[in-house]
């Protein structure tokens, strides 16, 4: 069972893990909307991506850290 | 004012305001960052030599508070990584105090935390990120580590939203060491301008009276700073040994 200190240090980190994803996303959504000409398509689809794969490592590290009970 | 941030002005800063218009004060000024973390650095390296120069079976003094600190992380990391804890903990170790003294370097007059500097903490979760990717391949080998970040299909339709998962793994691997940089710099820089923030609210109002003091109003910020700068050391580690843990295929 991890302690409280590691608990801690996990879920303040929460809101940057659910945060940066989404950015990072539309990020390389535009930069692949700029090589292939297909804006706006490729930053909206990898910005829901962004989200879904920051709720995912959410959901992950919660699972592992969160209480069982 | 350092840069465009505004912090309290360091010994390399006040040289450089002297000497601005020599190359070596340029230098100085566009390297401060690398400079204070070179002396961080030796400062470390310094600590644990002289504390592991004389090594007693029976420790006392520095020998004694050097081998607490590598017995708590011991037990800090080996309750994330369990048995195989003790093979990362030089890497996490390190890591761990090596941040730490950088965060509370900012605290002592004239000098200033390298870690406020995104490039700083850049080149740290860029470690920890290779270091990790290394893990992974080794552990599962290439094309394992590319059917982990497929979800590990195992039927059809497993197989079938590997077009999702693969971009959504791909994303969760390169947000990681963005979130670390990120957090730790975030913090770091805007515990340091509070601190510069009070310490010059203090200094002007006791101007208005044309007194020569100042009143220390950045003392209780100070104390939160060292909770701060301890906390955010631990929770990069942390994180970075979750990352490793992630890693080892077996243990999730």
């Amino acid at each position: 069972m991890p302690k409280n200190e590691q608990k801690m240090g996990v879920f303040i980190s929460l809101p940057f893990i659910l945060a940066i994803p989404p950015i990072i996303g539309w990020f390389i959504g535009r930069w692949l909307d700029g090589r292939l000409h297909t804006a706006p398509y490729l930053k909206y689809l990898f910005l829901i991506l962004g989200i879904l794969s920051g709720a995912r490592e959410c959901y992950r590290l919660i699972k592992a850290y969160g209480d069982k009970t | 004012m350092v840069g465009q941030v505004y912090e309290a002005p360091n010994f390399i800063y006040l040289i450089y305001q002297k000497f601005q218009d020599t190359a070596w004060g340029a230098f100085l000024n566009r390297w401060e960052n690398l400079i204070f973390s070179l002396i961080v650095a030796c400062v470390i390296a310094l600590v644990f030599y002289f504390g592991t120069r004389k090594k007693k079976l029976i420790p006392s003094g520095l020998q004694n508070t050097l081998e607490y600190i590598a017995e708590l992380l011991q037990k800090l990391f080996g309750e994330t990584l369990g048995t195989q804890g003790e093979k990362y903990l030089p890497f996490l170790g390190t890591l761990f105090i090596y941040i730490l003294t950088m965060n509370l370097w900012g605290l002592i007059p004239f000098m200033k935390s390298p870690t406020s500097n995104l490039s700083i903490t850049a080149s740290f979760a860029l470690c920890v990120f290779a270091y990790v990717q290394y893990l992974n391949i080794r552990n599962m080998g290439v094309f394992g580590f590319l059917y982990h970040l497929a979800g590990s299909p195992k039927n059809a339709i497993g197989w079938l939203i590997v077009p999702l998962i693969l971009p959504l793994e791909i994303l969760t691997q390169l947000s990681r060491p963005v979130t670390l940089a990120l957090r730790l710099c975030g913090n770091m820089m805007g515990e340091h301008i509070l601190i510069a923030v009070f310490a010059l609210m203090g200094i002007i109002w006791l101007e208005t009276f044309a007194f020569p003091l100042a009143i220390p109003l950045q003392i209780p910020i100070v104390f939160l700073a060292l909770l701060t700068g301890f906390m955010q050391a631990l929770v990069f580690t942390i994180l970075s040994s979750v990352y490793i843990f992630l890693s080892i295929p077996e243990k999730h």
